[in-house]
């Protein structure tokens, strides 16, 4: 916990690493467009081949990524799932007649509190969450015996599992794509290219270099923030408090005692950071220096080119699909 | 005297962004007690202590800073619209609460920017989450929108609302907010 990262950049040397924040920031958005132009799966696949290429030619582990996709992998299953059991268009393929009897409500309740035991030891989380629902599929399958509550039938239609591919590497693609840009742009380098991309904004008001400045305190101070959060609650450990234990009432008193200090803080820290940003003769709103800047070089304009044909290219298809 | 008064405000919003950064955290590693997912968070706390400080512009300007910041933390792209949805704007709106601030700082003020910002917040993934269903689950006619905006969102965002409102009392009673800037 105390070393935390804020995002998930990589250091590395591929060609995506070299481009301006700005280029990949507007890239990401065209992109995403372009890939919910499309809309057979011959035309995802052949996307998925090109975020695939772009990973080899960026010198990206695909490992990485593929990490990446983990907090995404229940969404994924679930999209996966829904749209097997639940899209009736086309031709029937499978059809299962299921039943819900006492026997196997029990058994399937056993194997629950079963699959919940074991997936607290934190191993095989997702082959066991696979094994249980193989073992309710049997159960309703395969126990049938009377009284019989209820059968339904399962039914997989054609088109349930063209969708369930489309949508998934739909997802996929997607997922990839903000990966790839937060694996290869440092979290401050993000901020300066958002910075500019938000200037327009300052025509309703808002300061984007105010909006920069603030990002980049917040990132510098979150890993003090977190340890010092970390602290008070072993303070309060050691006297015998427990954040993940006892009633609501216990938890609000904790959480008091934790944010009490933390916004007092904050508040003390925020002066000591103006003072010495005043002392330093930083005038809100004027022009600064930076160390690194941003420039657009001619990477970029080539980047920007192909992007820009992706985007034609899906607009023919839809046009003409 | 301005140019110093505008410095902390600068170094405050950063500050309470990071803390509302922190919280998020805190409240990720605690297992969601509800069926359908979404975790009792308190980071709105800090934006609506900004919106109270300061004004509902400086809250929607720090909403959309921290909105940034947990994209780089936890981003969760499905869809463009989709992402702005569920990052920039929701976290946004929750500045809004600002508009309830007044010379008076009564606590009843607070308490209703907090109601504010959060069903306006509520409203925000419940809309993000039609887009989900629509576009990845085929649903159509009602069902998306008792799914999006009862089973999903409205639990844990009430329960977020609920806590931020207790918490939220119980310091403005102690002064920690209104302690002013010089």
């Amino acid at each position: 916990m105390k070393n935390i990262v804020i995002g998930q950049y990589v250091p590395g040397d591929g060609f995506l690493y070299r481009l301006d924040p700005r280029t990949k920031l507007i890239a990401v958005i065209i992109l995403m467009v372009a890939v919910f132009l499309l809309e057979t799966i011959i035309e995802l696949v052949v996307a998925f081949g090109l975020v695939i290429l772009l990973l080899i030619a960026g010198k990206i582990s695909i490992v990485r990524v593929a990490k990446g996709l983990k907090p995404l992998f229940v969404l994924l299953l679930f999209t996966f799932f829904f749209q097997i059991l639940f899209n009736k268009e086309g031709t029937l393929l499978v059809e299962e007649i299921l039943s819900l009897n006492p026997a196997n409500l029990g058994l399937g309740l056993l194997l629950t509190v079963l699959w919940r035991l074991l997936a607290r030891f934190g191993k095989f989380k997702t082959i066991l969450l696979f094994l249980w629902i193989a073992g309710i599929y049997c159960l309703l399958r395969y126990v049938a015996i009377a009284p019989q509550w209820t059968t339904f039938s399962l039914q997989i239609h054609e088109k349930g599992i063209e969708m369930s591919v489309f949508v998934v590497i739909r997802l996929l693609i997607i997922i990839s794509l903000s990966t790839i840009m937060t694996l290869t742009t440092k979290p401050t380098d993000l901020t300066q290219g958002l910075e500019k991309l938000m200037r327009p904004l300052k025509v309703i008001g808002i300061k984007s270099d105010d909006f920069a400045l603030i990002i980049s305190i917040s990132l510098r101070y979150i890993p003090t923030i977190l340890d010092e959060a970390n602290k008070i609650m072993a303070a309060q450990a050691s006297r015998g408090a427990d954040f993940s234990e006892g009633g609501l009432k216990e938890k609000i008193k904790q959480v008091i005692s934790l944010l009490v200090p933390m916004f007092i803080i904050a508040f003390k820290r925020s002066e000591e950071l103006a003072d010495a940003m005043e002392s330093r003769n930083f005038v809100p709103g004027k022009k600064r220096t930076r160390i690194h800047e941003l420039s657009f070089g001619w990477k970029d304009a080539v980047t920007s080119v192909v992007i820009l044909l992706c985007l034609a290219a899906s607009i023919t298809l839809k046009v003409i699909g | 005297m301005t140019n110093r008064f505008e410095i902390r405000k600068l170094t405050e919003i950063a500050l309470l962004i990071a803390i509302a950064f922190v919280l998020d955290l805190i409240a990720s590693i605690i297992p969601s007690p509800f069926l359908y997912g979404g975790s009792i968070s308190l980071a709105m706390l800090p934006i609506f202590v900004i919106g109270l400080r300061f004004d509902w512009k400086v809250g929607v300007l720090s909403g959309l800073a921290l909105g940034f910041l947990s994209t780089l933390n936890n981003p969760y792209i499905i869809h463009p619209i989709q992402y702005l949805l569920d990052y920039p704007i929701a976290y946004g709106v929750v500045g809004l609460s600002g508009v309830f601030k007044d010379q008076t700082n009564r606590l009843g003020r607070f308490l209703a920017g907090i109601v504010l910002g959060s069903f306006l917040r509520y409203l925000a993934h419940g809309f993000s989450g039609i887009i989900f269903f629509s576009e990845y689950a085929l649903m159509e006619g009602k069902d998306p929108w008792v799914y999006s905006f009862i089973l999903y969102n409205l639990p844990y965002m009430a329960a977020s609302m609920a806590f931020c409102l207790i918490v939220g009392s119980i310091l403005w009673q102690r002064k920690l907010f209104q302690k002013n800037l010089h």
